[in-house]
């Protein structure tokens, strides 16, 4: 018999990176169709722009770093089509380059490519661009308006969103149902709630995200959205009513890009921890540090950078998540 | 580059536009320089502990007279650069240099030393300030350069971390580039005196 040797490792698996990544594609096509019905070809052409920025500059780290070009990677793509779609539909193609070149060339490359980054590319990259462009990233357009793919955007009406809404200690006055639709302003991928929903449903029954992040995310951040409302209604001369509060909740969990983020973002394999009850631990803090940042911070939309401060203690959750494991097969064997 | 990093926080927080720059650039040569004299005098004649109490008592005398000098240059500094032009007085880098000296050590060479030292930290400053200022505010000395859209993050502290990072990077690619060369010259020279022998 003739014995081939290989390298590790041996056991196969029929999930890969290329298989998760192929997943996360196919979702965020569906949500790119919604985005063309509510606000026409500009919004594919941001993603195509965001793609090729992301990949170009890919291409480029890998040939000055002396890399192997693997045309096979897809993270390029997803962290590309990502990005444009936590921004408005009127966002400038230069601010959607800067972003995709700084989600790969800062936060991906320097840590050792696919697999090795501490922080989540699109979250980086999302959260530089919010920072050097506030005023832009922030201004929403009204669905179903006509946005011209190329030329001036000066025309076009723009509004508040609930988030910044929420964030001034107001209460939005947007229909639940048309906002679970996605007819009401916001980053033009993260409106559509229905499908966001459905694409989180067909992840899960994929296994490319774990049921434990979102699940555990949203609960977290819906019940210290529920909490901070209700202490601020303390000190008021008539109380909030429990359903007022609970609308409250809703609202918090539909607006801005928390349920997209919660479902790509926080479900990104590489950058959250590995075993099930860190994932659980790590969810949950998330959901308290995102809202707490969307309250009190200075940003209308905390989300990514609750995510990089939460990437940067990923260790920690994974050493105290091994101790764990440990701890419950000693007793186990005892 | 900076010596251990001793001058991390001046590159991360002050590095933001060419005129800061160039100002904690000629305090940190004042500073360090007669710092470094003055510390090669002491070493000779008093105990550690008391060696340290002159050294920085020294600097920070130096530091208010180069106050005196960088404000006459550029009067509207001090709003800038702000703790940090008094802070120069304890930069870990004087503070490690004068503290680390021994009786044996040769002048000269402390000297030359202290001088590069002050120079590498003026270079760093210069390099990270000229790109953070175009790419942030879109000027140079507070000229406006034209630039297609201003980057104003820039501006903040975790960029100047980013652009030491990618600077480190460059660093380690060229001493690299250089190694790999200099081995490849020995090797030629070895080859070619095997053929001779």
């Amino acid at each position: 018999m003739k014995i081939k040797p290989y390298d590790a490792p041996h056991i196969r698996h029929p999930e890969s990176t290329r298989t998760l990544m192929s997943d996360a594609i196919i979702t965020l096509l569906f949500i790119y169709a919604m985005a063309f019905y509510y606000y026409g070809l500009r919004a594919v052409m941001l993603g195509l722009v965001s793609v090729a920025a992301s990949y170009i500059t890919d291409i480029l780290c890998r040939l000055v770093a002396r890399r192997k070009l693997n045309f096979r990677d897809l993270s390029p793509i997803v962290t590309g089509m990502l990005l444009p779609l936590m921004m408005p539909a009127a966002i400038d193609y230069s601010i959607v380059i800067a972003a995709a070149v700084f989600a790969i060339l800062v936060a991906k490359h320097p840590f050792g490519g696919v697999g090795h980054n501490v922080f989540n590319p699109a979250a980086a990259g999302f959260s530089f661009v919010a920072i050097c462009f506030p005023d832009k990233l922030f201004t929403y357009t009204l669905p179903l308006q006509h946005l011209p793919v190329f030329g001036s955007l000066a025309e076009i009406a723009t509004t508040a969103s609930p988030a910044f809404t929420l964030g001034i200690g107001g209460l939005p006055q947007y229909d639940l149902v048309e906002m679970a639709l996605g007819n009401f302003p916001g980053p033009m991928g993260a409106t559509n709630i229905l499908v966001i929903l459905a694409c989180l449903l067909y992840l899960v029954f994929r296994n490319t995200v774990h049921w434990e992040s979102p699940v555990f995310f949203f609960l977290s951040a819906g019940i210290t959205a529920f909490v901070i409302r209700w202490i601020a209604s303390l000190g008021a001369t008539t109380p909030t009513s429990f359903t007022t509060l609970l609308i409250y909740m809703l609202y918090e969990l539909m607006s801005g890009i928390m349920l997209l983020g919660g479902v790509f973002l926080l479900g990104d394999p590489v950058t959250t921890p590995k075993r099930d009850w860190s994932k659980v631990a790590f969810a949950v803090v998330a959901g308290i540090v995102t809202m707490l940042f969307r309250r009190y911070g200075g940003f209308e939309e905390g989300f990514t950078f609750a995510v990089l401060l939460m990437n940067a203690t990923v260790w920690g959750f994974d050493m105290l998540g091994e101790r764990l494991a440990s701890h419950v097969r000693r007793r186990r064997t005892q | 580059m900076l010596v251990l990093g001793l001058d991390l926080p001046f590159v991360i927080a002050c590095s933001t536009a060419l005129k800061i720059a160039v100002a904690l650039s000629i305090e940190m040569f004042i500073i360090h320089l007669v710092t470094i004299v003055c510390a090669m005098i002491t070493v000779r004649y008093l105990p550690f502990w008391a060696r340290m109490l002159v050294n920085v008592g020294v600097s920070t005398v130096t530091m208010t007279l180069a106050r005196y000098l960088i404000t006459g240059i550029f009067p509207d500094i001090t709003n800038y650069v702000g703790i940090y032009i008094y802070l120069m007085a304890v930069n870990g880098l004087t503070i490690y240099q004068s503290s680390s000296l021994t009786r044996k050590q040769r002048p000269w060479p402390v000297l030359v030393s202290a001088f590069m030292n002050a120079l590498a930290f003026s270079l760093t400053m210069l390099v990270i300030s000229t790109l953070r200022e175009y790419f942030a505010n879109g000027t140079l000395w507070g000229i406006a350069v034209p630039m297609p859209f201003k980057l104003s993050g820039l501006a903040l502290p975790f960029a100047g971390f980013i652009i030491i990072g990618f600077l480190l990077a460059f660093v380690k690619f060229i001493n690299k580039k250089l190694l790999a060369f200099s081995i490849s010259e020995l090797m030629r020279q070895d080859a070619r005196y095997t053929q001779l022998s």
